[in-house]
């Protein structure tokens, strides 16, 4: 099986700095839109008997004298968000809400004190810290024991910029998501790319165990030839554990409740994309690198 | 390094055997066993299916469900914190755990199953946990978690009148127009002909409205209605017309017709009063012997010149004192019945005789007499809120520093003469001494002791009390004093509590969560295992029987630690279908990489499991530093999820090492199995 991978690294290059890109664009643009874990607030879910208007129960409670914004889930379901409620306000609402529309069911009710949303945005970057660290120090065991045309640091660091690139892409995908239909980012997506720096890492850590392996053994006529070696050894099982997990996410995403969707989807592509850049990215741009220390 | 060691021969394939052999067996069966034991209701179906063939009912497996979370069964989930600035630092947790202790109490009588309350400490905040499973009415939980029964005594005297909020004015702002668009489509109603009888009887506030039909005779200009006779004037409406817009008023918004005219006569009165005793409104202590011998001397007094000079020194009237006992222009129905009969058979000019009227004694001067045109109306009077609605009217009474957090003990006691029960209170030092102060300084006043800002009873105070003990006498029935002793005791919370978050799922929601994550489940399973039997088939096929006592293993581990199965949870867990599978493909990819290099298949897939195990490992750690992490510092969402991946990541080194090779090892002593083709390589040549 030929690949070329590393001969036509630079389309890769290409591709990726464009993913990054536009990732960055969609961020810079319209950023993330925090949902109420973050910011605090109300979201109440509903379900009327009748097809519902957003747009007349709006405006019909607006006039009632509440500060709401909602959101037709479906035909007859619908989402609002309104600032963090006292139980009494969140009876009022419930009210009038039903003298617009008639009885409803109240699927679901949030309300996040805004004390709490600031504590989440603390643990989720404490949480987000600790992983880095923990794998940085995982990282360095890994590669402990490298010797020879590459040093240790090397791998390191381009481990961990993979980690980024993963990151930012289901980063920038989400800033979309929330532009155009929006989608709100809460605790779940923090949960979803902490688990994403793990396997990226794991991946990116894998094929550069197998270059290491290759180096020692004296595989192949250059560097560049034992690199591409070792990422066709390494492809099909590296493919076959991402389809793997991508099979068993994209089950929970298709079949699985609302609340796991957002979650299911930032997996997907944060798995996707660590996937190809363990092995379009990772390596070659570690070719890339040693050859212009060469240069030098 | 490596804590897995694999002997080195391999060559004694046969004497092994029989012991992997068993293994095998003993795997299969435990895959069976754990199935049932996750699912009981399938193995006591089994066992109603052969009592039916063979008349013996194997035993029965107790069927207790899964525990399942808030968002896959319905259910609330309070995060509250306690107020701690009032208490000294080292009190603060038992505080904490008191209010526990009073929520609990609380909780337990709304009658939830299995509710669960925790406290937490971190970070200098005291917080209170509270989940409920499946409550109807969150509400009313909330009220009944966070109601703080406030014991409050007070004193006789006059709150200030505070200013109403922006809040309060908005309130009003939108009650009004509610109200006016009201009684503007009654008033579109009668202006299009409809039975103005029929109106008033729906509409009209006025509670004599049965009687009169909504009717006010004779309104003229100088009466309590004489705002609609200024309007009738002013704007020449018609006997039988309608008065074509709303009028705002005190006492609401009024609808009106002018039915018909009429003239009444009105008088220019002034009066001199002398009451006594048991009159109405007087504060004399005049006996009514005096009083009739000083009216009586008036009476020979008074003439037109002097009757406003002995008004102003002798009336009893406080008014007279300034206006000289005038009463204006005024007409019969003004006055109580007597006094109009008097004055209307004085002559213009005249004194009358004395007049006794409910509030005493009387002189009436008629100083003038005149006939004015008068107007009767139908009127509809509709609501119409006021500021003084919805600000509440300052209180008659004043806080003293005597509270509920001086009480001891409250207990329902019983009158030894009456039977009358009551709830007799005990205060502690401090609240006894406050008690005796405030007695002492009240003797022949009135105390009030307010349960929740409602005055629950108003003793007057005989003499003062000393010793610390009080009592609330009022209508109670023995239930009633027992549930006010309850809540007297059970009561006050040590410290205020505020609810930070509520996040409830309602039980609709909850089971379309649970049908849609256990169709998530099922399909993970057969997407992966079907996956691995296409791509790596008898290989794949065995990590997929692999993969179900994987599956039946993370079950019996929530059952065993009694692991709380939340959607996220689920999401862990599929997704830890996955990952226990990498481990085999892992293992497979490098069976196929020693078997190229001339192995035979025994030993590559030795081989291969001995190589493929760091790969593993490293893969492992990273997701379980993730997972745990994710686990150790997150709310009870993400919790779930680390809790479940990280179990799920544990077992699978379990199935997908062990038991996948004890299968593979078993199955590979067939020599009819060890065709190339099976699994997925090309012959050697």
């Amino acid at each position: 099986m030929k690949l070329h991978i590393v001969e036509q690294r630079n389309y890769w290059f290409l591709f990726s700095g464009v993913m990054i890109l536009g990732s960055f664009l969609a961020l810079g643009l319209f950023g993330l839109k925090l949902g109420i874990d973050f910011t605090g607030g109300s979201l109440i879910e509903v379900q009327a008997q009748s097809e519902l208007n957003a747009e007349e129960i709006r405006s019909e409670l607006t006039t009632a004298g509440h500060t709401i914004s909602v959101q037709v889930t479906d035909k007859n379901t619908i989402l609002i968000r309104t600032k963090d409620l006292t139980n009494e306000q969140h009876e009022n609402l419930l009210r009038d809400l039903s003298i617009v529309v008639g009885p409803v069911d109240e699927l679901r009710f949030d309300s996040i004190g805004s004390v709490i949303g600031g504590e989440l945005r603390n643990t989720a970057l404490t949480g987000l810290v600790l992983i880095l660290l923990l794998i940085g120090v995982y990282i360095a065991w890994a590669f402990r024991k490298i010797s020879g045309p590459i040093t240790s640091w090397k791998y390191g660091a381009l481990t961990i910029l993979t980690a980024f690139h993963d990151v930012i892409v289901p980063l920038g995908v989400f800033a979309l998501l929330g532009h155009f239909l929006g989608w709100e980012i809460d605790i779940t997506f923090v949960a979803a790319i902490l688990t994403i720096l793990g396997y990226s890492i794991n991946d990116t850590v894998v094929v550069f165990d197998r270059v290491r392996e290759n180096l020692m053994k004296k595989i192949g006529n250059s560097f560049e030839e034992t690199v591409e070696l070792s990422i066709e050894q390494t492809f099909a099982r590296s493919l076959s554990t991402s389809l793997t997990t991508l099979l068993a996410l994209f089950a929970i995403f298709i079949f699985g409740g609302d609340t796991t969707k957002p979650f299911a989807l930032a997996l997907i592509i944060g798995i996707a994309v660590g996937a190809y850049s363990s092995i379009f990215m990772a390596s070659p741009a570690l070719v890339q690198w040693e050859l212009r220390s060469k240069k030098k | 390094m490596q804590t897995w060691k694999l002997k080195k021969k391999v060559k004694k394939v046969e004497k092994k055997t029989w012991k992997t052999r068993f293994v095998a067996v003993f795997l299969l069966v435990m895959t069976v066993v754990i199935g049932f034991y996750d699912f009981p209701g399938i193995w006591n179906q089994t066992g109603q299916y052969v009592q039916a063939k063979t008349g013996w009912l194997p035993p029965t497996l107790a069927d207790k469900p899964f525990h399942l979370g808030l968002d896959l069964q319905g259910g609330t989930h309070l995060v509250y914190e306690a107020d701690m600035s009032e208490i000294p630092e080292e009190d603060r947790t038992d505080a904490l755990q008191g209010v526990r202790d009073v929520i609990e109490r609380r909780v337990n009588a709304f009658g939830v199953s299995e509710p669960v309350i925790q406290t937490s400490t971190t970070g200098g905040t005291y917080r209170l946990i509270i989940d409920l499973a499946g409550v109807m009415d969150v509400s009313e939980a909330i009220t009944l978690i966070g109601e703080t029964p406030v014991l409050e005594f007070k004193e006789p005297g006059q709150e200030t009148q505070r200013d109403s909020t922006p809040e309060e004015l908005n309130q009003l702002e939108i009650a009004n127009t509610q109200e006016r668009a009201k009684a503007q489509e009654v008033l579109t109603r009668a202006l299009a002909g409809e039975d103005f009888n029929a109106l008033v009887s729906e509409f009209s506030l006025d509670e004599n409205k049965d009687q009169t039909k909504g009717v006010i005779e004779n309104i003229t200009g100088d009466s309590y209605y004489s705002e609609y006779a200024a309007l009738i004037q002013q704007r020449g409406v018609q006997p039988g017309q309608l008065n074509n817009n709303l009028i705002e008023g005190e006492d609401g918004i009024s609808i009106f017709k002018y039915t018909a005219p009429g003239e009444v006569t009105e008088m220019l009165l002034s009066h001199i009063l002398v009451c006594f005793e048991g009159n109405k409104g007087c504060s004399s202590q005049t006996s009514a012997l005096d009083a009739s011998i000083q009216i009586g001397n008036l009476k020979d007094q008074a003439t037109p010149e002097n009757f406003s000079e002995l008004a102003k020194t002798y009336s009893t009237d406080p008014s007279a004192l300034s206006n000289g006992g005038d009463l204006g222009w005024g007409t019969a129905v003004d006055y109580v019945a007597s006094f109009s009969l008097a004055a209307a058979t004085v002559p213009v000019g005249g004194i009358s005789d004395v007049v006794e009227t409910e509030y005493g004694y009387h002189l009436i001067y008629k100083r003038d007499q005149r006939t004015t045109p008068a107007y009767t109306i139908q009127r509809i009077l509709m609501p119409f809120t006021d500021i003084s609605d919805i600000v509440p009217p300052p209180s008659v009474w004043v806080n003293t520093q005597l509270s509920g957090k001086n009480l001891e003990r409250a207990a329902v006691e019983f009158d030894p003469n009456s039977g009358q029960p009551y709830v007799g209170l005990t205060f502690d030092t401090e609240g006894g001494d406050l008690f005796g102060k405030l007695t002492e300084s009240h003797v022949g006043q009135p105390i009030a002791i307010f349960l929740d800002g409602v005055a629950i009873s108003t003793p007057l105070v005989q003499q003062a009390i000393y010793g610390g003990r009080a009592v609330i006498t009022g209508d109670f029935t023995v239930d009633e004093a027992k549930l006010l002793a309850q809540r007297l005791n059970a009561g006050a919370l040590p410290v205020p509590v505020e609810l930070l978050s509520q996040q409830t799922v309602g039980p609709t929601l909850g089971a379309i969560s649970l049908e849609k994550s256990i169709h998530a489940a099922l399909f993970g399973f057969l997407l992966v295992a079907l996956y691995m039997i296409i791509v790596y088939r008898l290989p794949g096929f065995i990590s997929a029987v692999a993969l179900v006592l994987f599956a039946f293993l993370n079950l019996f581990a929530y059952r065993l630690f009694g692991v709380t199965i939340t959607l996220a949870g689920i999401a862990g867990l599929v997704l830890s279908l996955g990952v226990a599978v990498d481990a085999n493909v892992l293992i497979i990819e490098r069976f196929k990489e020693e078997f190229a290099t001339g192995r035979d298949f025994q030993s590559s897939i030795d081989e291969a499991f001995k190589r493929a195990w760091t790969a593993i490992r490293d893969g492992n750690i990273t997701t379980l530093i993730s997972s745990v992490i994710l686990y150790w510092f997150s709310s009870s969402f993400i919790r779930g999820f680390g809790l479940t991946l990280s179990l799920g990541v544990i077992l699978s080194m379990f199935t997908a090492i062990i038991v996948t090779r004890t299968y593979l090892t078993v199955i590979l002593a067939w020599k009819s199995v060890r065709k190339p083709f099976l699994f997925g390589i090309k012959k050697r040549s």
